[in-house]
């Protein structure tokens, strides 16, 4: 099987471990406690928060919650811009993916978006690998800015990765060449408030700002960066969405849903067999997606 | 495989030479413009070259009836073009 990522985590340096204790959430004010809200991701939150040098690479700007409680860290990190603001962990892959295990309707809606995923990828491995708690490895993450998350969530702001870059970077200090150098591209470049900076470069770099770490995926955000770009070139971006919303807002044919759920088993079934998953290998890979659809079908009335 | 992505995009200029009102009244150009896209931005070549043969083989099984890509457009739109996040409420 391809190895989806270039090397396991490492365990964290000593150095390391004195950050982490730096901003363990009892050591430290209700400010950073509330990084914990989801307690089992916490480490997550934190281990991609140092990483990434406590800011969000594309913007540059810092976590006001380190900002706020261990200046001292963002001290030591070098160049501009030196502001704070809200920021967020981004997942490449969307978390939202990985509920093919809970009983919840919409985990079919990921049966078809995995399928699809699989098709235009040609990385068969894929799902064996972020399936369960591979969504949430550090390499699937990175933090970003609430506005920046926003974006790119919605596949309208996406990371190309930059084979030679240019010495001038104003945003903040990002090395001359190598890898884990990406650009930011927008669907539509008027919206990009950070393109109003003046001699902002949207250049970005996302190698580890602490050794130890693993950079954010390549393939993950080179795989983000294509479906972005279809949505773009194709036109169809915002028309989807519209689409998507109204269909979801209404309830087809019954007031109670039991139609609107009667059509997507329906529409998941047939997108199943448009797959050629019933029967084939990759039937057997997909044990846990084929279990939901029969549940599914089973609790229809 | 050059071969099968040149067999696919002679289909989808074919496809784009349909009248709208043969194709459900809507714009024939449209889906093979997302077509065409898709199997351009496809990150490896196992996967343009599933999205061409996906292509090539809908209009053989449908007699060469370039209007059935149609319900492939409307496939990739549905899944890998579907929004991960969706308000809660719609959810149901």
């Amino acid at each position: 099987m391809t190895q989806l990522f270039r090397s396991p985590i490492p365990h964290p340096s000593r150095d390391d471990d004195e950050v982490y204790r730096e901003i363990e959430p009892t050591n430290r004010s209700s400010s950073i406690k509330a990084t914990v809200s989801l307690p089992k991701q916490f480490y997550l939150i934190i281990e991609v928060l140092c990483r990434d040098g406590y800011r969000c690479p594309v913007s540059g700007i810092f976590d006001d919650r380190v900002w706020e409680d261990a200046p001292h860290l963002i001290d030591e990190t070098e160049g501009p811009p030196r502001v704070s603001g809200p920021t967020k962990y981004s997942h490449t892959l969307p978390y939202s993916y990985n509920e093919f295990r809970e009983k919840h309707l919409s985990q079919t809606l990921r049966v078809s978006a995995w399928g699809a995923l699989l098709r235009f990828s040609g990385w068969k491995d894929l799902i064996t690998e972020l399936h369960g708690k591979g969504i949430n490895i550090p390499e699937n993450c990175i933090t970003m800015e609430a506005g920046v998350h926003t974006r790119f969530g919605a596949m309208k702001g996406w990371l190309e990765a930059e084979e030679v870059c240019a010495p001038n970077y104003t945003s903040f200090i990002v090395k001359a060449e190598g890898p884990d150098i990406y650009r930011w591209k927008l669907r539509n470049a008027r919206t990009d408030r950070l393109a109003q900076i003046p001699g902002f470069e949207p250049l970005v770099d996302l190698s580890p700002k602490i050794t130890g770490y693993n950079s954010p995926s390549p393939r993950l955000l080179l795989l983000h960066a294509s479906v972005a770009r279809v949505l773009k070139l194709s036109g169809r971006g915002e028309e989807l969405m519209k689409i998507w919303e109204e269909f979801y807002d209404s309830e087809t044919l019954s007031t109670d849903g039991t139609s609107h759920q009667l059509f997507h088993h329906c529409f998941d079934m047939a997108q199943l067999r448009r797959l050629g998953m019933e029967g084939s290998e990759v039937e057997g890979e997909l044990p846990a997606i084929k279990e939901v659809v029969t549940e599914k079908g089973r609790n229809l009335p | 495989m050059n071969a099968l992505l040149t067999s696919a995009n002679g289909l989808l200029q074919a496809l784009e030479t349909v009248d709208p009102p043969e194709y459900d009244g809507e714009d024939p150009k449209r889906d093979a413009l997302l077509l065409r896209v898709l199997m351009n931005e496809a990150p490896t070549e196992e996967g343009k070259t599933t999205i061409a043969q996906d292509i090539v083989e809908l209009v053989r099984v449908n007699d060469g009836n370039v209007k059935s890509l149609k319900s492939l457009s409307n496939y990739w739109q549905a899944s890998l073009l579907r929004p991960s996040k969706l308000p809660a409420k719609s959810i149901n």
